[in-house]
């Protein structure tokens, strides 16, 4: 267990009860926090949240916010409510020796809300690394709450993913239409391998006579090759405003002197967007 | 007008059938834990066929912008085999206190047997403990007697008239259940239960109060749509406007309303299936399109 972890503990644990506003209720929470190490008293109190605690937004202090997002890069407390903070403070609270059993016990029994709520909080627990093939399983889901649980806004992936594993969620993130500019380091894992197979996505999709989101391309910038090349060449001069600007901004970033040449050649002035710009874009429009 | 169909076997339907309710008006339903047609020899398939009402089928419906709830039970058929029952009813704490679940249920008797009996008191205690209502099941024989024995075994519990569903009553059993103060739902479901015709019928003779349409759908010949459509014969045969929201909607959400779990706010504002994004006005996700499918020859790329 890192030190890290243990301050927070207590933090998080004493923001739920801030924000509680029934002391009743408050004190319920604080007994079931002294109990949780009891299998079924545990599965109940995580159940009973969903009755006695608010979903509301939640308020927490400016040194807890600090201190989640150096254990997770993406957290953001603004897609927490209550309930959920409470759930994670119970989750948090679990002895490291036992919480993996009792963990995936309740993964195997959950709601959607439960679910989502616990891949939310797989970073913050004491032993982050022992839920990578519980995570990696969790991707294969095809409820939308739960998949954007684990790959979007969530720097777990990003830590603990091997390639494969990562591979497979962005490949998913894009097949099950979500916005990939919500993955924490996206930019950071990019790999040849997944540049080559969205590459041949995008032509299994163009030969079905589909389109594919312009946030693809991001995933091939660095990785330029002949047929890339060319590919994004045709996007540039035939596709859509937003496809067009990401196409753009791959060959900008290729530092590939053919891009750069073939781009002067053509007068194409900067594409003048951010990745985050591009994302909100495909996804304000609902280009796919 | 807004109909919610509460009781209908979701997983046993196609997306087909949630296209088609969704037309028809149905915005909330709710799926009550059932037998499968077959029954279950291993407690793993309870808790699998569990996790999935209260999962991936809520998740299913809301892409067709219908809300789901479900029951939680174990049902008086599957109660025979004690063995297995045992186990199952074990599992029934870990899944009473999900989102979605509006009552214990469906229980009851079906051959009105020892095991039966037995199991259906120890749910009627679980409901007590968790503050949930109980869909009760009315045996398809001896359906009279059954219904009344259900009846004296939730009074013998002390379980308030107004917190019990009776479901799949018919005229002969109607006014006892009524008069004793319960909720009386009827299933509309055809060559077996009630046909909408009769539905009118008792509609008539009754009024509205305490009585809800369903259509019970599952794998058998049922109609996902059979409460919609009772409700438009209902209007057809002059029957009162009021009388058709109570029936086909308000009464189904303040029985089942009562777990708390249930609140037209749920749908009023539209089902998403994207609630991954709270607060913070980020909600450029909000909004989808029901899926739809089409009836032409050319399926969609």
């Amino acid at each position: 267990m890192t030190d890290n972890n243990l301050v927070f503990k207590d933090q998080v644990i004493q923001s739920c009860k801030d924000n509680i506003k029934d002391q009743a209720v408050s004190t319920w929470f604080s007994d079931k926090l002294e109990t949780t190490e009891n299998a079924s008293a545990f599965f109940l109190a995580f159940g009973m949240i969903n009755r006695k605690i608010e979903r509301c937004p939640i308020k927490i202090p400016t040194s807890l916010l600090d201190g989640l997002k150096e254990l997770d890069g993406a957290f953001n407390i603004d897609n927490w409510s209550l309930d959920q903070f409470c759930r994670l403070a119970l989750l948090i609270n679990l002895n490291p020796e036992g919480n993996k059993e009792k963990i995936e016990t309740l993964l195997a029994s959950a709601d959607m809300r439960e679910q989502v709520i616990i891949y939310k909080s797989l970073p913050f627990l004491p032993n982050p690394k022992g839920f990578v093939l519980n995570a990696v399983d969790g991707i294969r889901t095809n409820m939308i709450d739960v998949f954007d649980a684990i790959a979007l806004n969530n720097a777990y992936p990003s830590k603990y993913f091997d390639e494969s594993a990562w591979n497979q969620m962005v490949l998913k993130a894009i097949f099950m239409e979500r916005p990939i500019f919500k993955i924490y380091d996206l930019d950071a894992r990019k790999n040849q391998k997944l540049a080559t197979i969205l590459h041949d996505f995008v032509h299994e999709r163009w030969a079905a006579g589909r389109s594919v989101t312009p946030e693809l391309w991001r995933m091939t910038s660095g990785f330029l090759n002949k047929q890339i090349l060319e590919d994004l060449q045709k996007v540039v001069e035939t596709g859509a405003t937003t496809a067009k600007s990401a196409a753009i901004k791959v060959l900008e970033e290729s530092n590939h002197l053919q891009a750069t040449e073939w781009l002067k050649s053509k007068n194409i002035g900067k594409s003048g967007k951010s990745w985050e710009e591009i994302g909100h874009e495909v996804w304000s429009k609902n280009q796919i | 007008m807004k109909y919610i169909d509460p009781h209908v076997h979701m997983t046993s339907r196609t997306t087909n059938d949630y296209e088609a309710m969704q037309k028809a008006g149905i915005v909330a339903l709710i799926e009550p834990a059932f037998w499968l047609g077959q029954p279950r020899t291993e407690v793993g398939a309870f808790k699998d066929y569990f996790s999935s009402i209260v999962g991936w089928e809520p998740f299913r419906s809301s892409q067709f912008g219908i809300k789901h709830y479900c029951t939680i039970g174990l049902n008086s058929k599957e109660a025979n085999n004690e063995a297995l029952a045992e186990q199952v009813i074990e599992l029934l704490p870990l899944f009473a206190l999900k989102d979605n679940v509006v009552a214990i249920g469906e229980i009851g008797y079906d051959d009105q047997t020892k095991a039966e009996d037995k199991y259906f008191r120890a749910q009627i205690e679980l409901a007590k403990e968790v503050g949930l209502p109980i869909m009760i099941h009315t045996p398809h024989r001896d359906k009279k007697n059954g219904t009344l024995r259900s009846m004296d075994v939730l009074e013998e519990h002390g379980v308030d008239p107004s917190m019990a569903v009776i479901d799949h009553n018919n005229e002969e059993t109607a006014k006892s259940v009524l008069d004793r103060g319960y909720w009386a739902a009827f299933t509309i479901y055809p060559r077996t239960k009630m046909g909408s015709e009769r539905m009118v019928e008792v509609v008539k003779q009754y009024g509205s109060e305490r009585i809800i349409v369903d259509s019970s759908a599952d794998w058998g010949v049922s109609d996902p749509l059979a409460v919609p459509k009772t409700a438009n014969l209902m209007k057809e045969r002059g029957i009162a406007q009021e009388h058709i929201q109570k029936t086909c909607y308000q009464n189904a959400l303040d029985a089942y309303g009562q777990s708390g779990n249930m609140k037209e706010s749920d749908w009023s504002e539209g089902v998403n299936f994207d609630q991954s994004v709270l607060y913070g006005g980020n909600s450029v996700l909000r909004g989808q399109e029901p899926k739809k499918s089409t009836s032409s020859d050319i399926i969609e790329n």
